[in-house]
């Protein structure tokens, strides 16, 4: 049997031999392009209703008039006239036209349909294609099954898990091959794990503005996190996803994937997605490269609207969830430079370059009624930056004018403060006189930092504070080697950092203007506040540095917290919150109860930490016995080769006998002392 | 902490290793010396000058002495001084002049060398010193190999070929003996570990590390041992079922590491290479020394002092001083304080059958 196998194996080898050589000498050319029967009967309709039972002498009529209604718009093939008899030549009720192309039967499917050929008979035309699908229908009306109703678990569950609620915050990080979501339980002094995964995700995750889902990126989607369980939620298949932006209030969702030669009637670069649904709204071409920034789209307040710039034309406002444009056409804003959302407002805010003749313009417009709210005219304005405060109180724009002649670098840098909810929102003007590098309003404040200067190794920190008439200059931090400010996510503190240098760390207090404490993180590329404003962690991400990958988090006053460092190390993101529903009155109103509150929660917390603290040195003994036990178990089979190992002269321990003392003799001159002895 | 620093290397330690009873300290730099110190003093004691750069050493822990005449010997100081000298006999070191040498420790003469074609990077005694292997370089189209010779000490020409282990087609950078000499621990650049087992000709692979394995460690009775990678983590593992127990995850290169044979600590050491950090952002908390739980697997502390990556560590084998040498030349001999000896509980080894017996006699 198996010698009757293996003889099968070689011929079919040399079958196979053969076939090759012959196909290595086949050309293209000697190829009969293959037949292709065409059996698709889209020229083709089918007319019901004609005159039955016609006898043979009035068939010609009946052509005749046929013929000419439906040749009326497009040409009817040569004896593409077919009708069906039966035995005694009798019509049938139906027939059969051919047209020389299939938009003639397109047509008459459309506009000839329903003909009145007399008072009983209604021409009823058919496409042939569709025949099958007619002759499938069923004749009785069955009634679509009601899915049953699935409850889905609530997404915001995490914010009552005990943790949670006690105030710890959660984050993820990334390295190597594995995504981690830790708690900073800090009393324990280290953070404790939720859940790690290797191959969570194929580039990065992102967290979602509310901090709900937590997104991961694969080659065809993105796919959406969530629950208590880390379960998925959604995904969103987009070939090639790259990037990805949440509306304010994570609504909906817009995906990016570089599509060269997008087609424009169904453009596959850039999707909106509504996330509770899972259903794409509408896809949308990306710009060219070269004017393409990201995100794409800028989210109103409240998810209302989205809007982009179209070069020079005017700016695009698309109406949420159904993705039209406002009064279906674009605002006309001619040379428009730049806008901006206001982030609490349905209002956005424009720039206009000035021209020979003509000044900039700032303008605040109102959606959707596209009322101006406030409007600026500065003159030899080239460029303009909106900075708004996060509650939409303020919007300070810095504004870039064109250098005299013989001035290298601007002396001053203007800012326009739109004061936006006080009546008829008044504009002022104030000015740095140096270089502004950096910008940042307090969270929820009054207060602005910015760091200007010459030289990146001398930098000045100036701090500022909004009154109700004007803009008060509050301290100054001379000679400082900083780049960026990150204010805590409550405002009052602020970090202030070197990122992507040397990592020197200045953490201030601007209520009493005085630095709280300097640190420092070597090369540090990355800040990240804690959402409670209590921590604050600096990284570096393996993507910009290769050496010392690690995260540290400090106190809100720069005292360290925790350290890691990490092989690969990508990525660390705390988990956001959703914004604060609370009012400002509510708030001062807990500031004021604080004490009352706190010892409550003391008591709490010191239980709690005793608690952990018991179970966690539990833990730790638990560890150690184990550890023993592995040790004495292998010692004791250790003892047991004695006899092998002294076979083999194998002495590992030192001999008893040749243990000694060392010692130096140390001969030392205390005193002399001369005694007369009498004599 | 009474920390010695013994400056004598003008370029990078490539070994440090204490005889068995720890009283003497052999290092090996690329500055083609070998010296020999005092371990309670940090006095040198001489060097092994070196045709090039050494890269390992090992010394000969017990010589053949004959039973017999050993109970003979009267018990003097000077007796006793005399057999500790024997048992620290011979050195052997492996350079990058594809050369192996082997010295009389006392007298510092070379007693013979053997050649090979490409630079041997690790040389070791097997257990009881009959035997020693020789790791040889992956350069100019040779084959990493880990060659076995056997040694004997009373013949002149002491070393004679035993047989060649299969190449794992890549770097070896450590090769070590397992318990009883019935395996060889093969570390190696691309990350595995391979064991072969030599009775059986088999080859195990313990594939957990990313990136270059750096060293092997043992523990005291070779119980449990500890691998160093590149990739920024030492394991430990069981040696008998080779089952990962613990990680510690520096996450800097890990270029040595050792296991306290007293305290449950475990010892790493290393830090980048100079050629992959720009010179001007590196601190000196880069090359610290880190003490880490061997059961709990924290970072228990650290210790600062070298400006360069930590090339070696060894412990002697009382466990109350270790030995670090670093890329800058300079070798730290650390004496505990007794502060130390207080601050864990010591590592028990034997069971504690008093306990055993009680409990069995309150159940």
């Amino acid at each position: 049997m198996t010698h009757n196998n293996n003889n099968n194996y070689e011929d079919e080898d040399e079958d196979y031999l053969i076939d090759e050589e012959e196909i290595n000498n086949i050309k293209l050319d000697d190829m009969e392009p293959p037949v292709q029967l065409n059996t698709s009967f889209a020229n083709y309709i089918i007319i019901d209703n004609i005159p039955n039972e016609v006898v043979e002498s009035k068939h010609d009529k009946l052509k005749a008039v046929l013929h000419r209604v439906y040749s009326k718009n497009f040409e009817i093939a040569p004896n593409g006239f077919y009708m069906p008899l039966t035995e005694k030549k009798l019509t049938k009720g139906y027939c059969f036209i051919e047209y020389v192309k299939k938009e003639g039967a397109i047509d008459a499917f459309n506009n000839i349909n329903n003909y009145a050929l007399d008072t009983k008979h209604t021409l009823r035309v058919n496409l042939l294609d569709d025949h099958k699908k007619l002759m499938n229908f069923p004749a009785v009306y069955t009634e679509p099954k009601a899915e049953e109703f699935v409850i889905k678990e609530n997404n915001n569950n995490w914010l009552y898990n005990e943790k949670s609620l006690k105030g710890y915050d959660e984050f993820v990080l990334r390295y190597g091959d594995t995504t981690e979501i830790c708690w900073n339980e800090m009393n324990l002094g280290k953070p404790t794990s939720e859940i790690a995964k290797t191959q969570w995700t194929s580039s990065y995750v992102q967290w979602s503005n509310s901090g709900t889902y937590l997104v991961t990126f694969h080659p065809d989607r993105i796919v959406l996190f969530g629950g208590e369980n880390w379960t998925q939620i959604a995904e969103f298949k987009h070939r090639g996803v790259q990037l990805i932006d949440f509306s304010p209030e994570d609504k909906y969702l817009v995906t990016f994937a570089p599509v060269t030669n997008d087609d424009p009637k169904d453009p596959k670069s850039i999707i909106v997605w509504d996330i509770r649904s899972g259903k794409k709204l509408r896809g949308f071409v990306a710009p060219p490269k070269e004017h393409f920034s990201w995100p794409a789209f800028h989210w109103s307040a409240k998810d209302r609207y989205f809007a982009r710039q179209q070069a020079d034309k005017g700016i695009d406002i698309y109406e949420a969830p159904s993705c039209n444009l406002l009064d279906n056409k674009t605002v006309p804003i001619p040379r428009v430079k730049d806008f901006s959302w206001s982030p609490s407002d349905l209002a956005l805010a424009y720039f206009v370059p000035c021209t020979d003749g003509l000044p900039a313009k700032i303008t605040v417009l109102e959606v959707p009624s596209k009322k101006v709210l406030a409007e600026k005219p500065i003159w030899e304005a080239l460029d303009a930056r909106f900075h708004w405060q996060n509650a939409g109180d303020y919007l300070c724009v810095k504004v870039d004018k064109k250098l005299k002649k013989n001035q290298p670098t601007a002396p001053a840098t203007n800012f326009e403060l739109f004061r936006m909810h006080e009546s008829n929102v008044p504009i002022e003007n104030f000015e740095v006189s140096a270089q502004v590098k950096a910008f940042a309003w307090e969270p929820r404040g009054k207060r602005i930092a910015v760091i200007h200067g010459e030289h990146r190794h001398d930098m000045t920190v100036s701090f500022f504070e909004i009154t109700k008439k004007k803009v008060n200059f509050l301290t100054k931090l001379e000679h400082r080697k900083l780049n960026t400010i990150f204010w805590s996510p409550h405002g009052n503190y602020v970090l202030l950092a070197t990122v992507g240098d040397t990592g020197e760390l200045e953490f201030f207090n601007v209520n009493d203007l005085e630095t709280m404490s300097t640190q420092e993180h070597l090369q540090c590329t990355g800040v990240d506040w804690n959402p409670s404003g209590r921590f604050v962690t600096t990284y570096v991400s393996h993507w910009k540095v290769t050496t010392d990958a690690g995260y540290k988090i400090w106190t809100f006053a720069g005292e360290p917290v925790y350290a890691m460092l990490k092989d690969r190390f990508y990525q660390f993101v705390w988990r956001p919150r959703p914004q604060l529903i609370l009012t400002d009155a509510q708030i001062g109103n807990i500031k004021s109860s604080l004490k009352t509150f706190a010892d409550k929660f003391k008591e709490m917390d010191e239980r709690d930490h005793r608690a952990k603290v018991e179970e966690e040195n539990r833990r730790l003994d638990q560890l150690m016995k184990e550890f023993l036990g592995l040790v004495q178990r292998n010692e004791k089979e250790y003892q047991s080769h004695a006899a092998e190992r002294a076979k083999r002269n194998i002495c590992e321990d030192i001999d008893q006998k040749d243990l000694y003392e060392d010692y130096e003799p140390i001969k030392e001159l205390v005193d002399v002392q001369s005694i007369v002895i009498k004599k | 902490m009474r920390p010695l620093h013994l400056r004598l290397h003008e370029r990078p330690i490539t070994h440090v290793q204490f005889n068995r009873e720890g009283d003497l300290l052999f290092v090996a730099g690329k500055d083609k010396l070998v010296s020999l110190w005092y371990t309670s003093t940090g006095e040198r004691v001489g060097t092994y000058p070196h045709g090039a750069v050494v890269y390992s050493l090992d010394v000969c822990r017990k010589i053949d002495i004959d039973r017999d005449t050993d109970t003979v010997i009267d018990s003097t100081e000077t007796d006793r001084q005399q057999e500790r000298t024997k048992n620290t006999k011979y050195l052997i070191t492996a350079s990058a002049d594809s050369k192996v040498k082997v010295w009389e420790v006392k007298s510092g003469r070379e007693m013979e060398t053997l050649s090979f074609e490409v630079p041997a990077r690790w040389i070791e005694f097997a257990q009881g010193g009959r035997q020693i292997l020789v790791v040889t370089d992956q350069i100019m189209g040779a084959q990493a190999a880990i060659h076995v010779y056997n040694f004997d000490p009373e013949s002149v020409k002491k070393l004679s070929y035993a047989y060649t282990l299969p190449s794992p087609n890549c770097k070896i950078t450590q090769a070590s003996w397992g318990p009883l000499n019935k395996q060889i621990f093969a570390a190696c650049e691309d990350g595995v570990v391979r064991i072969y087992d030599i009775e059986k000709e088999t080859v195990k692979n313990i594939t957990d590390n990313t990136k270059m394995v750096t060293k092997i460690a043992w523990m005291k009775h070779r119980l449990m041992f500890l691998t160093c990678s590149k990739d920024g983590t030492a394991r430990l593992y069981d040696t008998k079922t080779l089952q990962p127990l613990k990680t510690f995850d520096t996450g800097r290169p890990v270029n040595a590491g050792a296991i306290s044979p007293l305290k449950p600590h475990v010892v790493l050491g290393g830090g980048q290479s100079a050629d992959s950090v720009t010179t001007t952002l590196v601190d000196s908390t880069q090359f610290k020394v880190k003490f880490f739980h061997i059961a709990f697997g924290d970072e228990m502390g650290g210790l600062l002092g070298h400006i360069g990556p930590v090339h070696s560590i060894a412990f002697t084998p009382d466990g109350k001083t270790f030995a670090t040498g670093g890329e800058e030349g300079l070798v730290i001999l650390n004496h505990f304080d007794p502060s130390y000896f207080e601050f864990d509980q010591d590592l028990v080894y034997d069971q504690p059958e008093e306990e055993e017996a009680s409990t069995t006699t309150s159940a």
